[in-house]
């Protein structure tokens, strides 16, 4: 009764940090674990905002994906934006992650390229930095920050992008396809040959038409 | 072109960015203050500004803002990137949210 009354707008913004994350892509997990909303009503959203029933499956559980090198790459650019939204601007956790996450999404398709890491992955990197699996090491060449595993010494670090392994970018067919077509309405082409990429975490393919209109609308 | 010209380019330009640096802090502030690199005062004080502050501001021969990255080294290391473009890119927006820390 009484926890009713009081968390009416409480319960608005939960619905509306749950809309959000949908439509970023998020799967059922991360709401679960983000917002108090329960099962049912998170379904029920979901379907909703999708028009379809969340994927089922286990979220992505490895740290090594976040050290190879695309993955990398993009996941320190996410974390950084993160960061500095948490530390410097003193953002919430949760706000900050949806706004960073949209920051990023927002550069990669400036640069026309795949969002690697889609949003359940993002979420995912947050959690294995908060449990101290991950952290930052600087590039002793350009002093950018990327991901690497927790304890490794990196006194002399370099990053993948000062010093790409040699095969960086090329195996990938997405890549020479975007080449090949690279126009400006080729996003269909793009996703779907960005699926593979995104194997594990398969929704983030798909809401990136949705994305693109959260980057260019409206946002709180 | 005169300097009289150059002059007047540089408070037009002035003028462009602290405007647009208010729309972007009012539509949305945090993401704004993360591209402009705004202290929590000073992103606060500019959205406050009226437009006859904000030309005031604006006339000057200097320009208001300056370059994000300090070290110059840095950006030859952007530029200089063979591979494609789009990881250039990626890469400058990487050192700028850094950028961003390290002024804030």
């Amino acid at each position: 009764m009484e926890n009713s009354e009081k968390s009416l707008v409480a319960r608005m913004h939960q619905v509306q940090l749950a809309v959000n994350l949908i439509e970023l892509g998020a799967r059922l997990q991360v709401l679960e674990t983000e917002t108090d909303l329960s099962r049912g009503r998170l379904l029920r959203l979901y379907k909703e905002v999708r028009g379809i029933s969340p994927p089922k499956g286990m979220l992505p559980f490895s740290t090594d994906w976040f050290l190879t090198w695309g993955p990398n790459i993009h996941s320190s650019l996410f974390y950084g934006i993160y960061q500095t939204l948490t530390q410097e601007q003193g953002c919430k956790r949760i706000d900050a992650f949806v706004k960073a996450y949209r920051l990023y999404l927002e550069q990669v398709m400036l640069d026309d390229s795949e969002p690697v890491l889609g949003l359940n992955r993002a979420w995912t990197l947050l959690r294995f930095f908060e449990s101290g699996l991950l952290e930052l090491a600087e590039c002793t060449s350009c002093h950018g920050r990327f991901v690497m595993h927790a304890h490794t010494p990196c006194k002399d670090y370099v990053c993948g992008i000062c010093r790409p392994p040699s095969r960086a970018g090329k195996t990938s067919k997405a890549r020479s396809k975007l080449h090949e077509t690279s126009g400006q309405d080729n996003v269909v082409v793009d996703m779907q040959h960005a699926q593979p990429v995104t194997d594990v975490d398969a929704p983030a393919a798909e809401p990136v038409e949705l994305a693109r209109k959260r980057v260019a609308g409206g946002r709180h | 072109m005169n300097i009289e010209e150059l002059l007047e380019e540089i408070q037009d330009t002035n003028l462009t960015y602290l405007l647009l640096a208010q729309r972007l802090l009012k539509e949305d502030y945090a993401a704004a203050q993360f591209r402009l690199k705004l202290t929590d005062d000073m992103a606060k004080l500019l959205m406050s500004l009226s437009t006859r502050q904000l030309s005031r501001l604006a006339r000057t021969n200097q320009f208001l803002f300056r370059l994000c990255f300090d070290n110059a080294d840095q950006v030859q290391k952007i530029v200089g990137e063979k591979r494609d473009s789009a990881m250039m890119q990626t890469h400058a927006s990487l050192l700028m949210s850094r950028a961003a820390a390290a002024h804030a």
